[in-house]
């Protein structure tokens, strides 16, 4: 009897123990509290992951991305309607019109939106506007009004050490381009600037110049990234962390593999059309791509060429063609200090453009005829850029007495004229490519070019011409790279590649005509003459001077969810938010301009 | 222990610094003039010898400072950056790792059991298959079948999205998802777990079914084998009672590299599935040339050697009662 109580019990217990088992795998299996997810998400699948949030400092494209959902300047690029070659307008966001030069060129006056609130509930006004700029120029450690800072000198101490990277932009040949910034009213302000300048407008759009809440944001350190989610860690008033802008979006989490957003409900526009937004972190590219394959994550931009059939045929994603070629500028860069204008002219026949664009490529990119990319503005490509001509590169070489009477390939792919090293970093596999064509093409006119393959962090340092003495611009020949644009100016695009002040001028270009061009370009404000001057620079450097090989733009592909809509491709390769939404989920008051006709003003 | 561990301090730190690439170059953007080059190169000390930059290092973690992250997070602390991924590798660990022991015992065993029979034939060719295929292409064809395809799992990340995080109590998830209610995070995670912790079992499956039936096949030839079989054991007392026991010593040995080795990491796995443990951080570290980080890790990573290889010790004496120590 008690052997059998005994076995009673153990039976219960077991019997409990399993029971609590299935349950506990059943609840798991079939959760009972789902989230009450009725919010509208975005999943972006992205390579990179914001790494800075402070508009003041940040200076990759993840960051870029991320901040322009929270931070938001005076004026913004019309990131909506370009399309192959035509041009990207700027357009006021915080302000209500594109401002007033006077008679000097040095004193641009702005009027402000009034009612538009920060995240933290205080009032957008000229004051934020003149205490955003005070923080720029903090940061960058430099004079205010002619004279020392108010708030003293930046300190070694502060989080990253060193003063903002952004600053580099912000002067113009050594001299802080603005002076000062007045609140002439609360809703208008008034900039001074060092001398005339032309590009202001535009940088007024980059991320630097937003307009950041003086009640949270620290004034005189960096946002730290680690603090971006820690409740109130810019100010008592504030119930988020310190990214506190007018953007339509919230910053509410920043990690190493994420970045969380939800919507701003008091945005000065029309609310964005969803709740949530993410930024994954999706680093391997397979991944990536199966990512938004299989529904993981709503959009992924650039996607592989190797997966546009099976994104062609899956119906539940849209490939789209954006019908814009990206403002990346890809080419090959000449050491104009060892090769003259003749090397240079046998280097732009020789090389060969097609074996890249259509080779590496795949055809999706488009020949760079300019160094001023489609959709930026200025542009024009209908001067006399050099294509592959080997009877003309053959031509300049004997021009140099080399290779006098060769009548035969065989004789040209014999003989060595020159030998010069093609600098790449490797795993780049379109450096990588290019080496190939690019050796193949010069031994057809006698030249050998050698592999000098590296490290992205060594390169950089030849690039930027930053350890000198042992591997600065001089120890590179020939190299292949590609320049994003900081904002939508042509300024940009040839005054640091071209400009003997700028050190990301590995080229070496110093050209005494195209110096007072470049000068003229910053200086002048008339839009209608600005645009004379930088069509006559395009001309020179691609008819006369040809200090590069013009290379390809690369064609905006992205891949997203079906019921994705509002999402356009952009030629500055921002990716912006605002104005995507979710098929049959647009409400009342959100924007939704694709369908509805909003005109982002 | 000391000496182990301030022998891989010592190498990492010298390796590190003898790697093409510049910590420096990566830390800032491409466009960063030479004047914010040097002047973040001196202000992290790289202008001083190594020795010097050694000892500095050396003394700020006898003062609890390892440093922080230049490049994977740039000023947060590189053990908070550890911990917040060393949950996420440990339950991949455990979770494959179980599955992998068992299941590998088992059929090793049964392999050894049926040797040349057709049991034998299937579970020595599925362990070749393991052992020969590399785990990010096993995990490539599982992402694109089994999540493209079917639909069945989740193809990447160790959650949906769109779903929050829970309040961090003790960094594990599942255990912080119990303790604030979220059941339904619990359910995410171990579905985004499936696939990645399929991949590594059955890699490691494999080397253990492998390594089992090797030692079992040994095991049965000797003489108390058939001593135990000839006083009339029943043959699954023999391979119970007197061969299993003895033929998992080199097993042991395997599951516990395995698992030394999979605590430091398994970047191939976490970066294929996205995973954001700490393979994928060394990666990073590495790419990034983020020292401190990688240093931290190297010392995390021998640190579990050393711990695992003492776990492994003793089970060895647990397993023959001849060893003594």
């Amino acid at each position: 009897m008690e052997m059998e109580k005994k076995n009673v019990a153990i039976i219960i217990l077991a019997i409990a123990l399993i029971a609590s088992g299935v349950g506990n795998i059943i609840l798991v299996l079939e959760p009972q509290f789902e989230p009450e997810y009725g919010l509208r998400t975005v999943k972006f699948g992205n390579m990179y992951i914001a790494e800075d949030i402070d508009p003041q400092y940040s200076w990759d494209s993840a960051s870029f991305d991320a901040g322009m959902m929270v931070w938001e300047q005076l004026f913004k690029n019309n990131l909506t309607a370009p399309s192959l070659g035509v041009e990207m307008n700027a357009f006021p966001l915080l302000a209500t019109d594109m401002g007033t030069y006077d008679v000097t060129g040095t004193e641009l006056t702005v009027n402000l939106k009034s009612g538009v609130k920060f995240h933290d509930g205080t009032d957008f006004n000229a004051d934020a506007v003149v205490w955003s700029f005070m923080r720029l120029l903090y940061l960058m450690n430099t004079t205010w009004n002619g004279g020392p800072h108010p708030w003293g000198t930046l300190p070694g101490t502060v989080f990253y050490n060193i003063p903002t990277i952004v600053d580099s932009l912000y002067y113009v040949q050594g001299v802080p381009i603005i002076e000062n910034v007045e609140a002439i009213t609360p809703t208008q302000v008034k900039f001074t600037l060092s001398e005339p300048y032309g590009v202001f407008r535009a940088l007024l759009t980059f991320p630097a110049s937003s307009i950041v809440s003086p009640f949270s944001t620290p004034k005189l350190d960096y946002i730290n990234p680690a603090e971006v989610d820690v409740v109130g860690a810019g100010n008592p008033l504030s119930s988020y962390g310190p990214c506190i802008g007018t953007g339509p979006m919230v910053i509410e989490k920043l990690e190493t593999y994420e970045v969380r957003f939800s919507a701003f409900e008091f945005y000065h526009r029309p609310r964005i059309a969803f709740d949530v937004l993410v930024h994954v972190k999706i680093e391997d590219g397979d991944a990536r791509n199966m990512a938004v394959l299989s529904g993981a994550v709503d959009i992924v931009t650039d996607p592989f060429f190797s997966y546009f059939p099976t994104m062609i045929a899956e119906p539940k994603v849209t490939l789209l063609d954006t019908g814009t070629v990206n403002a990346i500028t890809q080419y090959m860069g000449i050491n104009n200090k060892w090769y003259n204008i003749t090397w240079r002219n046998v280097f732009s026949y020789a090389f060969n453009y097609t074996g890249v664009i259509d080779g590496i490529m795949e055809g999706y990119g488009v020949r760079m005829k300019s160094p001023v990319p489609p959709g930026i503005k200025y542009h024009n490509e209908t001067f006399d850029c050099p294509t592959y001509n080997l009877a003309t590169a053959r031509t300049y070489m004997q021009s140099m007495g080399y290779g006098v009477g060769f009548t035969t390939d065989a004789e040209w792919e014999a003989a060595t004229f020159l030998t010069m090293n093609y600098t790449y970093n490797t795993g780049n596999l379109v450096r990588e490519g290019v080496f190939d064509i690019v050796e193949k093409a010069f031994d057809k006119v006698g030249i050998v070019v050698e592999d000098a393959g590296m490290t992205w962090e060594d390169m950089k340092d030849r690039l930027y011409n930053r350890r000198v003495s042992s591997a600065g611009y001089n120890a590179m020949h020939i190299w292949w790279v590609g320049w994003l644009p900081d904002y939508n100016d042509p300024e940009n695009f040839i005054n640091p590649l071209m400009s003997p002040d700028s050190s990301s001028n590995a080229a070496q270009v110093n050209d005494a005509y195209l110096n007072t061009l470049m000068l003229q370009g910053t200086q002048e404000t008339n839009e209608q003459a600005r645009k004379l001057i930088y069509w006559e620079i395009q001309r020179y450097v691609v008819e006369d001077l040809r200090h590069w090989l013009f290379g390809y733009h690369g064609m905006n592909f992205d891949c997203f969810d079906k019921d994705l809509k509002g999402w356009v491709g952009n030629p500055i390769a921002y990716n912006d938010f605002y104005g995507t939404y979710w098929a049959g989920e647009l409400r009342t008051g959100e924007y939704g301009y694709m369908e509805n006709g909003f005109i982002p003003t | 222990m000391i000496p182990v561990l301030f022998g891989a301090l010592f190498l990492t730190f010298v390796l590190s610094r003898a790697m093409p690439g510049d910590p420096v170059s990566a830390y800032l953007p491409a466009r960063a003039t030479p004047e914010q080059y040097w002047a973040a190169y001196y202000a992290y000390g790289f202008h001083l010898p190594i020795w010097q930059q050694f000892f500095i290092y050396l003394g700020n973690i006898f003062t609890g400072n390892w440093g922080n992250s230049i490049n994977v997070a740039k000023g947060v602390p590189v053990w908070d950056l550890i911990w917040e991924r060393l949950p996420r590798t440990i339950d991949i660990t455990l979770f494959s790792m179980i599955i992998a022991t068992f299941i590998g015992i088992k059929a090793g065993v049964t392999s050894a059991k049926h040797r040349n029979k057709w049991k034998d034939t299937v579970f020595r060719g599925t362990a070749l298959i393991g052992v020969s295929i590399p785990v990010f292409w096993l995990g490539l064809l599982l992402q694109y079948f089994i999540s493209y395809q079917l639909g069945w799992l989740p193809n990447m990340h160790f959650k949906d999205a769109a779903y929050p995080d829970p309040p961090v109590v003790t960094g594990f998830r599942i255990i912080d998802s119990l303790i604030s209610g979220q059941w339904y995070l619990v359910t995410d995670y171990l579905v985004h777990l499936a696939l990645p912790v399929f991949s590594l079992s059955f890699i490691f499956l494999a080397s253990i079914t492998r390594q089992t039936r090797s030692s079992m096949l040994e095991v049965l030839q000797q003489d108390y084998i058939r001593t135990a079989r000839a006083k009339g054991c029943k043959e699954k007392d023999v391979i119970k009672k007197h061969a299993r026991k003895n033929a998992l010593i080199p097993t042991v040995t395997i599951i516990g590299l395995n698992i030394g080795g999979l605590l430091g990491g398994a970047f191939l796995t976490e970066t294929t599935f996205n995973l954001f443990g700490v393979g994928n951080l060394l990666l990073e570290a590495i790419t990034g040339r983020d020292y401190s980080t990688l240093n931290a890790i190297v010392v995390m990573t021998t640190l579990v050697f050393i711990i695992v290889n003492l776990f492994v010790d003793i089970i060895y004496a647990y397993l023959d009662p001849r060893i003594k120590y």
